[in-house]
């Protein structure tokens, strides 16, 4: 069974998909990759977006998602964070 | 000024090495405190707010100790603020350090508890808080100091190191086990200091008072440990 995921979790899914891509992802490659809904995938691009933690390109008429440094560095305090809750377990 | 360190069996020599180890603890604790604050602010998990409140009570505890201990160390600045101030004897900054130490400190304690036992019931954890405050008002009272020591040791193996060595249990990794063993370290030296408050050991409460500060630096070990990450 597969564990519910927080939002953090989610985020770090969403942004680890793009950073393992090359720092740029087509948008169905990350609907695919981050198991979530369309629409699911829309709220938290909005706050990733609001965070500028990931920017949009376009690109011969593709569009793209880039991670932004903000979101890379979202990434190494995720695993620091995750770090720092496994040690205490609340 | 010998006189006022009546109640913590306590060789005088060791006063300021101990003023010493609450300054460290404190600021290992604070460290801690903002840390779980950051996560709580980017993860919305409330647990984390909770154990920086835990940690922040802590290091107002460590920070009164070392008020308390000082009052003692340097008597004559203190009476001369009292002088300056008329309303209040220098012994009432020991006093009050003592009973903030000894209050801040459960209060951590049970919030920590509370948290591993997921107690959430408001008037519980009320409850528990005003026999810390009951506890520290009579600090100096008989048998009162011991009754600290006791609840403190109490809270700490009935509640924390069991969920500290589940937790590393689950995670079967480095930094569950440093929180754990600081646990329970902590809940030895408490042990200890009830043995020194029963018998008078003036030895007991030097190694008691070791191996607690060994506990705050293995959690800041810890801390250092996920920063490096």
């Amino acid at each position: 069974m597969n564990e519910r995921r927080d939002k953090l979790r989610i985020i770090y899914d969403m942004l680890i998909s793009i950073h393992e891509k090359g720092g740029r992802i087509k948008p169905t490659h990350l609907l695919y990759k981050s198991n979530l809904s369309h629409t699911k995938m829309q709220i938290y691009l909005t706050e990733l977006f609001s965070k500028d933690m990931v920017r949009e390109q376009f690109e011969k008429g593709n569009k793209f998602y880039i991670i932004t440094k903000d979101g890379i560095k979202f990434l190494d305090d995720y695993r620091k964070i995750k770090e720092f809750t496994d040690s205490f377990g609340f | 000024m010998a006189a006022i360190n009546d109640i913590l069996f306590r060789p005088f020599w060791f006063i300021s090495i101990e003023l010493i180890f609450y300054i460290i603890s404190m600021l290992i604790t604070f460290g801690i405190s903002f840390y779980s604050y950051k996560v709580y602010k980017m993860s919305s998990n409330t647990n984390y707010k909770y154990l920086a409140a835990a940690f922040l009570s802590m290091t107002a505890g460590f920070l009164a100790g070392a008020v308390s201990n000082f009052a003692i160390i340097d008597y004559g600045l203190f009476e001369k603020i009292s002088n300056f101030l008329f309303i209040i004897k220098p012994s009432y900054f020991y006093t009050l350090g003592l009973i903030s130490h000894t209050f801040f400190i459960l209060g951590g304690y049970i919030i920590l508890s509370c948290l591993a036992s997921n107690v959430r019931n408001k008037r519980v954890i009320l409850s528990l808080l005003l026999i810390a405050l009951l506890c520290a008002i009579l600090v100096k009272q008989a048998w009162s100091l011991t009754f600290f020591y006791f609840f403190s040791f109490v809270l700490l193996v009935v509640y924390m190191v069991p969920y500290a060595y589940d937790n590393y249990k689950e995670k079967k990794s480095k930094s569950p086990y440093l929180v754990f063993f600081s646990f329970l370290l902590l809940a030895i030296s408490n042990l200890i200091f009830i043995g020194m408050s029963a018998y008078q050991i003036f030895g007991l409460y030097i190694a008691g008072q070791f191996i607690s500060l060994l506990a705050y630096i293995i959690l800041l070990g810890n801390l250092i440990l996920v920063l490096r990450k």
